[in-house]
């Protein structure tokens, strides 16, 4: 409620609330963010200091794409929260899903809610498979992974 | 679900405006967030503000000091 005024919006600006759930999005990916960055190991850090990388260059190159699977899951669950926060926001008369909790608490309307909360539902789905899929696709070597370390035992079998 | 039926338009609408309100502070929240956690890194003082477990951690390390 002080954002309208920092920002000089309406009150029932849709701003106000994208505003107010970055921040609090930001909030929770910091901390993922510290943790996924601080987890990359010094080796390849200071390896690629060594062959010359700038600071840039070494976070985009190495750091950024040693971290990308924390960053991933920490992504995820700001986004299944950012959905369900947004439905607030129709308290400040947004047109979103809350419309319908709201509307069909007022009603009492059971029917309305649970489609709400349906709906609500699928699009966390969609956004959840969509970032999955944004993942493999970044970051195939991952996927490459699993598939040595099940292929590792044969191997090692050989070379016995 | 006839209710759904009558109400699809609504419905259909309401949901997209609800994935693009989330769409952006989702992606917005990303972008701050992960220079935000490259800084906090860097620097020790800033470290111990975002991640609690840090001011733990001194202190286990005075306790070794000691």
């Amino acid at each position: 409620m002080i954002l309208p005024y920092i920002l000089g919006t309406r009150i029932t600006d849709e701003r106000n609330i994208i505003v107010a759930l970055t921040i609090y999005a930001v909030a929770m990916m910091v901390r993922t963010a510290a943790d996924a960055l601080a987890a990359v190991p010094t080796d390849a850090v200071e390896a690629s200091r060594a062959i010359g990388y700038s600071a840039w260059a070494r976070f985009w190159q190495v750091e950024f794409p040693l971290a990308g699977p924390v960053l991933l899951a920490g992504l995820r669950v700001v986004s299944a929260s950012t959905i369900a926060l947004v439905s607030v926001g129709a308290i400040v008369g947004s047109a979103n899903l809350g419309y319908l909790f709201t509307n069909g608490k007022q009603r009492d309307f059971l029917t309305e809610i649970l489609i709400g909360i349906g709906a609500s539902f699928l699009i966390a789905l969609v956004f959840d498979i969509v970032i999955v899929l944004l993942g493999r696709v970044l970051m195939p070597w991952n996927l490459r992974k699993d598939s040595k370390s099940k292929h590792r035992p044969t191997f090692s079998a050989k070379g016995v | 679900m006839s209710w759904l039926v009558d109400n699809f338009d609504l419905v259909a609408r309401l949901t997209g405006n609800h994935a693009v309100l989330s769409v952006i502070p989702i992606v917005l929240g990303f972008v701050i967030a992960v220079p935000l956690g490259w800084i906090a890194n860097r620097s020790n003082s800033l470290r111990s503000w975002v991640i609690a477990e840090a001011a733990s951690s001194t202190q286990s390390r005075l306790c070794h000091c000691l």
